[in-house]
């Protein structure tokens, strides 16, 4: 609360001595070497603030003299602490608030420099709050992503200014390497998009030489399966798991054709009005199943398999069943 | 009632007494009686205390003497004819007016002033002046007076060089001057630290250095191996040196005798400097640290971190900033050490021949006066002609070469002002630098010339001097005359340059004189003398160059020389006199 009218009571008495001690120099060699570095700070914001901002200011102050205290709080209050500041010319002279919290970032993360957290603490400052203060500080404390900066640089061409209180260490990259760029062509935009049909037919020749892998692997199966068993088995393994992956193969070629075949009907029927109807995956499965069955039948393996399939589910459902219910 | 202070109301006037005198005695040391006026209204609670007090009422005078002494009011005593004003507040404009007189008082001793020949009263104006307006100057940190123009001649030998020989057995390898101008110091590898006398040349004392093997050298003797770099305080009062035995000695000019070996860095201390105007000394060490001593305290202050890679040279002014090179980590860096932060410059710039052919055509792009004026200042030393000559035939010869050097260690600094420096680096390239850039604002290629491929005498093949590869001087010791437009750097090549600053606003600077000096130039130091009576323009010049056979650091190479301290003394030229820039 009394800040206001410290600062306010403080430039009026700046404008006197002024006045007073004419002597440049003098003022100038009062200062410690500190004062000296904010003096030359603020000289450069001087520089950079017009004169008829300074004028203007300065007419509001004038009428800001003469209106009671109470309702300069409140309009601080309403306006904002950092609006207020700077209608009535104030300069930001946070310096001990940023020092806190430069002090913070160090503390809490790492040491980049660059721009992007300033540009975040002074939209978060202009922003009108009951609480001014609260707000910002709340606002510095929270680490950004671990891009914690410490010092500020207004264009990449000045030097770069960091902490010198961390300790380096004596091991340092002597010759830079250059780290190997790995790419993920799955996820890489050269690769392109994949097209199915168009790996099918470029690639079939593989499907051929599946097959005459698995012809070669049973021949070597059959050769050792005398002097080493282990191997045999082994090859067994191999030459079982080609066959699946060409029978799975097949199967999903197999239920895109059901799919390719149920939408071509849905087309005739949208084309002659009516609504489409979309197979969900159970049906599908259905249909599939259909299939299957008519297939089997043909070859009267069918009773096998359904005695199979129904032993398949007996066991499940008895494993599922909960334990009281199974003695049963 | 009870006899308590806090309860006696009007605290004044009651019998205790402070010290074991009667009130009568403490009067008379006092010497005076203070005869205020008003001094009843102070003895208005006494009615009260009447019970309290025993019978002290009587003494009136004796109450007074204790409301003084209760109060402790400043020139109470001293002023019989106090002003009703009690309160004596100094409000900002008067303390100002205060501090003023007080400094000019302090200027004044300072100066010393031969009233006889002259009108003192004016003498009395000008050098007060003079001096004001140079610390208003060096407050606000830029460089402003021309004076390089005044030393442009070739530098006489007999009558302006000194010798200070007989004194050093291995290179020297720091030399400098006090700021008085009395003594000179110089350290050199064999640990030995030497003060002469600058005017006679004369060695007046000798610390000698303790042997290498010892095993348990006694630290305050001296140092136990190479001195590596030296200080002296702008008091002259301490000189501080430090070297490869990881200590820095502090010892008293004026007595004579060391004071304290500080111990706190972990490798060879490379570089030293203290600030102008308050004894704290700056060290910087092969260890990447920065520290800081309070010589006053004869205390350690405070260390700073950055450099990723030995720090070879450090220098300050008045503010508490200090610039250090990082050599291999191509770094130079300022350290503003009120703020525990750091400013990081890129040095490591690549000669390469795009940067030689424009240096070649830089002489047209400049203003036709400037280019002018240094062809001026150059013509008069016929070695510096020559000099100028053969650097402008390597350039066109490395033009066409298609020759390459790169920066790879930045290894001395010299501040010119407060934001400017001057470093030297290995690819023998000069670069001027300011604050607010990270890269130098100019850059002098190749200022020193280029190696012999061969050593001197040794049978040249052709075959084999075309695989060696062209190496260019190392830049070993650069020295600035501060916020003035003179710098002087040297090298192995056998000649101290002396370059100024260009005027104007595009930065750069160009050689105006050349000295002879052969050998290694370990070291370098440059101070204006004030003569009693002179007027600020027409100071000279006194130039301390540490020589040696080998470099500073190391034995890369031997040049044939003797290991001597070369003192110059070079008068300020009258007939080229420059007036001071504001």
């Amino acid at each position: 609360m009394p800040k206001a009218s410290k600062q306010i009571i403080q430039y009026s008495s700046d404008e006197d001595s002024s006045e007073a001690s004419g002597d440049e120099s003098l003022r100038s060699g009062e200062n410690s070497d500190s004062s000296q570095q904010q003096q030359q700070q603020s000289d450069y914001s001087e520089d950079e603030e017009s004169d008829s901002e300074d004028a203007k200011a300065a007419k509001i102050r004038e009428q800001l003299a003469h209106v009671p205290f109470n309702q300069l709080i409140r309009i601080q209050q309403q306006m904002g602490t950092s609006k207020f500041n700077k209608s009535i010319g104030l300069k930001e002279k946070s310096d001990t608030r940023k020092k806190v919290q430069q002090a913070l970032r160090q503390s809490v993360g790492g040491s980049a420099s660059g721009d992007a957290e300033l540009s975040d603490e002074e939209s978060g400052s202009e922003s009108e709050n009951s609480a001014p203060e609260m707000s910002s500080t709340g606002k510095s404390l929270k680490p950004s992503g671990g891009k914690s900066k410490d010092f500020h640089r207004d264009s990449r061409k000045m030097p770069a200014m960091m902490s010198s209180k961390r300790p380096v260490s004596r091991f340092r990259q002597v010759v830079e390497v250059a780290k190997p760029q790995t790419r993920d062509p799955r996820f890489d935009g050269l690769s392109g998009n994949y097209n199915e049909d168009l790996f099918e037919k470029s690639y079939s020749f593989l499907d051929k030489q599946q097959e005459e892998e698995i012809e070669a692997l049973k021949a070597q199966m059959l050769k050792i399966k005398k002097h080493d068993p282990h191997e045999a088995q082994r090859i067994q393994t191999v030459v079982s798991s080609l066959q699946s992956q060409i029978a799975a193969k097949k199967q999903k070629k197999h239920s895109q054709e059901l799919k390719r075949t149920h939408r071509k009907k849905e087309l005739e029927a949208v084309k002659q009005g009516k609504t489409p109807y979309f197979l969900k995956k159970r049906e599908l499965k259905g249909l599939e199943a259909a299939e299957k069955f008519s297939k089997l039948k043909d070859s009267s393996k069918l009773d096998n398999y359904m005695e199979k399939r129904r032993k398949r589910n007996a066991t499940k459902d008895h494993r599922r069943m909960p334990y009281r219910r199974r003695e049963e | 009632m009870p006899k308590d202070r806090f309860l006696a109301q009007g605290v004044t006037g009651s019998k205790r007494q402070r010290s074991g005198k009667p009130a009568a005695a403490r009067k008379q040391a006092k010497g005076q009686p203070s005869q205020r006026p008003g001094h009843s209204k102070r003895r208005r609670h006494g009615g009260s205390d009447d019970d309290e007090e025993g019978g002290g009422h009587g003494e009136s005078e004796n109450e007074i003497g204790d409301i003084n002494d209760l109060e402790h009011r400043y020139g109470t005593d001293e002023n019989e004819a106090s002003s009703e004003e009690d309160e004596f507040l100094e409000t900002a404009a008067d303390k100002r007016l205060r501090l003023a007189k007080s400094y000019i008082n302090k200027v004044k001793a300072a100066t010393e002033l031969d009233a006889d020949e002259y009108d003192a009263a004016q003498i009395d104006r000008d050098l007060i002046a003079e001096r004001l307006t140079t610390d208003a100057r060096e407050r606000s940190g830029k460089w402003s007076r021309r004076i390089a123009s005044q030393f442009a001649y070739p530098v006489d030998e007999s009558s302006m060089m000194r010798v200070l020989k007989n004194g050093h057995r291995l290179p020297v390898t720091c030399v400098a001057i006090t700021p008085n101008g009395q003594f000179v110091y110089s350290g050199s590898k064999d640990g030995s630290l030497i003060k002469w006398h600058r005017e006679s040349g004369r060695k007046l004392k000798m610390f000698v250095g303790q042997k290498k093997s010892n095993p348990a050298p006694n630290h305050r003797l001296g140092h136990c191996d190479h001195i590596l770099s030296i200080a002296v305080s702008s008091d002259s009062r301490y000189v501080a040196t430090g070297g490869r035995d990881r200590r820095i000695h502090i010892w008293s000019v004026d007595e004579d005798r060391h004071l304290i070996a500080f111990h706190q860095h972990k490798d060879s201390v490379t570089g030293l400097v203290f600030r102008r105007g308050i004894n704290h000394l700056y060290s910087c060490s092969a260890d990447r640290m920065v520290k800081l001593w309070n010589v006053d305290e004869l205390a350690y202050m405070d260390t700073l971190f950055g450099h990723q890679d030995i720090i070879l040279s450090i220098d300050a002014l008045q503010r508490e900033q200090a610039v250090t090179t990082g050599s291999r980590d191509k770094t130079l860096r300022l350290w503003k050490i009120a703020d525990e932060a750091q400013l990081v410059f890129r040095g490591g710039s690549t000669t390469d021949q795009n940067r030689i052919t424009k240096a070649l055509s830089e002489g047209k792009q400049d203003a036709i006066e400037a280019v002018a004026e240094v062809k001026s200042l150059i013509s008069q030393n016929p070695q510096t002609v020559q000099q100028a000559s053969e650097y402008r035939d390597m350039l066109r010869r490395l033009a066409s070469e298609e020759s390459g050097f790169a920066e790879e260690s930045v290894d001395v600094v010299a501040m010119i002002d407060e934001e400017t420096y001057v470093t030297g680096g290995d690819s023998g390239a000069l670069c001027l630098w300011s604050v607010q850039k990270k890269k130098p604002v100019f850059i002098h290629h190749i200022a020193h010339g280029i190696q012999p491929t061969l050593p001197a005498g040794a049978e040249e093949e052709e075959e084999d001097a075309a695989k060696l590869p062209t190496r260019t001087r190392w830049i070993t010791a650069l020295a600035a005359v501060p916020f003035t437009d003179m710098f002087f750097s040297g090298s192995s090549d056998g000649v101290v340059r002396m370059w100024r600053m260009r005027p104007g606003k595009a930065p750069g600077f160009d050689m105006v004189n050349t000295i002879s000096v052969a050998g290694f130039v370990n070291g370098l130091s440059a101070r204006e003398l004030s003569p009693e009576g002179s007027l600020a323009q027409r100071k000279d010049i006194v130039l301390a160059v540490a020589v040696g056979q080998e470099h500073r650091l190391g034995r890369w190479a031997k040049e044939k020389a003797r290991n001597v301290v070369k003192l110059f003394h070079l008068p300020a030229n009258p007939q080229k006199q420059q007036v001071p820039v504001e």
